[in-house]
C-alpha cells in the first residue's frame, strides 16, 4: 500500500490523539511501523531561556516535563493493535527541528500530524509547528484536522 | 490498560481508514505534482472498497469555448477549449488509476480551492490528495497557494504529496 514507516509528532493535544488514531488505522491498513514522537521544548511552552535559573531547577522541571511526554506516548502505545510494530520517543529541544531530524534519521516515509497543536490559538488553522514541519519534510505529510467544537 | 471507550468514540467520530469505503478527492491540474498525487491516492485506495474522484476546475466555463474566434497572441490554456483542456487533464490522471478502483472525473468552474472545498464538504470526502505545488500558477513557495488553502479550510484530512 505504499507506507513502510509513519511517524507520529504528538503533542498532548485533542488534535495530536485525533492524528494518531488514524495513523494506526494507516498503518494497519498499510501494515506500516509507527514512531510516536514527543519533543519536549521548555523554552516555548515555560518561556525558560536554557541559559537562565539554578542548574537543579532547570533538571526537575525538564524531568517532568519528558515523564509527562512519556505518559502521552504510552497512552497511545497502548492503543496500538498487536499486529503493529510501534515505539515512541520523548526528545527534548526545538520542536520542529527535533521532528524534522527525526523524520530524516528514522527514514519515515509519512508523517502524520493534526493540523493544530496545544500552541495554537484557537483561530489558528494550520499550527506553526504543523506548518513548519509540512513545508520542510521531504517526505510526505499528511494533516488531519482539528474537531469543530 | 486499553482506553476502548476513546478508541470507539474516536472511530465513531470521523475514522477515516478503518470504514467501509474510503472517498479520495484528488485535484489534478495536469502537473507531474497532481499525477503524484493520483498515484499516491491509489496506493491508499487500493485496499478495500474505496473511491476515488478526480476534480479539475476550470476558470472558464465550457460554453466560453467558441470554435470561431481565435486570437492568435494569446496562449491556447486562455482561449482554447476549456471543454478539451477539462478532458485530456482528466483522462490523463484517470490512466493513472488500475480499473479496479472506482474512479469518477469531475469538472467545476471557478476559482479553484473555492470549488475543491465545496466539493469536498458536499461530497462528504474523507481525504483530500494533493501535491504540494502545483495547483495554482505561482511557484516559488514551499507549498503552493492552492494546497495552502486546501489545508486551512479543508473539512476532512489533507495528504500533501511531496
Amino acid at each position: 500500500m505504499g507506507w513502510s514507516r509513519i511517524l507520529v509528532p504528538v503533542d498532548g493535544s485533542a488534535n495530536a490523539f485525533k492524528a494518531a488514531q488514524q495513523a494506526i488505522d494507516l498503518a494497519k491498513c498499510c501494515e506500516a511501523e509507527l514512531e510516536f514522537l514527543h519533543v519536549v521544548n521548555l523554552t516555548a511552552s515555560l518561556g525558560i531561556p536554557s541559559a537562565v535559573g539554578s542548574k537543579e531547577k532547570d533538571t526537575s522541571v525538564l524531568e517532568d516535563a519528558i515523564d509527562h511526554g512519556r505518559k502521552i506516548l504510552d497512552q497511545l502505545l497502548d492503543l496500538v493493535p498487536p499486529e503493529v510494530k510501534a515505539k515512541g520517543h520523548c526528545v527534548s529541544g526545538s520542536t520542529e527541528k527535533v521532528i524534522l531530524q527525526e523524520a530524516e534519521a528514522s527514514r519515515c516515509d509519512l508523517i502524520v500530524m493534526g493540523s493544530r497543536g496545544l500552541g495554537a490559538l484557537r483561530a489558528v488553522l494550520v499550527g506553526s509547528i504543523s506548518c513548519a514541519v509540512l513545508n520542510n519534510a521531504s517526505c510526505s505529510v499528511m494533516l488531519i484536522k482539528a474537531d469543530k467544537k | 490498560m486499553k482506553n476502548q471507550n476513546s478508541v470507539e468514540a474516536g472511530k465513531a467520530k470521523g475514522a477515516i481508514f478503518m470504514q467501509a469505503v474510503l472517498h479520495i478527492l484528488v485535484p489534478v491540474d495536469g502537473s507531474l505534482h497532481s499525477d503524484r498525487a493520483v498515484a499516491q491516492a491509489v496506493k491508499l485506495a487500493s485496499a478495500g472498497k474505496n473511491r476515488i474522484d478526480l476534480l479539475y476546475v476550470a476558470y472558464f466555463d465550457q460554453a466560453t469555448d467558441d470554435a470561431v474566434t481565435k486570437i492568435s497572441w494569446l496562449p491556447g490554456s486562455v482561449t482554447g477549449s476549456t471543454g478539451k483542456l477539462s478532458r485530456t487533464i482528466l483522462q490523463r490522471a484517470a490512466a493513472l488509476i488500475p480499473p479496479e478502483i472506482e474512479q469518477t472525473q469531475q469538472v467545476r468552474t471557478g476559482i479553484p480551492a473555492k470549488e475543491i472545498l465545496a466539493f469536498a464538504q458536499t461530497q462528504a470526502v474523507n481525504l483530500i490528495v494533493v501535491g504540494a505545488r502545483g495547483l495554482g500558477r505561482v511557484e516559488g513557495f514551499l507549498l503552493g497557494s492552492v494546497s495552502q488553502e486546501l489545508l486551512e479550510q479543508a473539512p476532512c484530512a489533507v495528504l500533501v504529496v511531496k
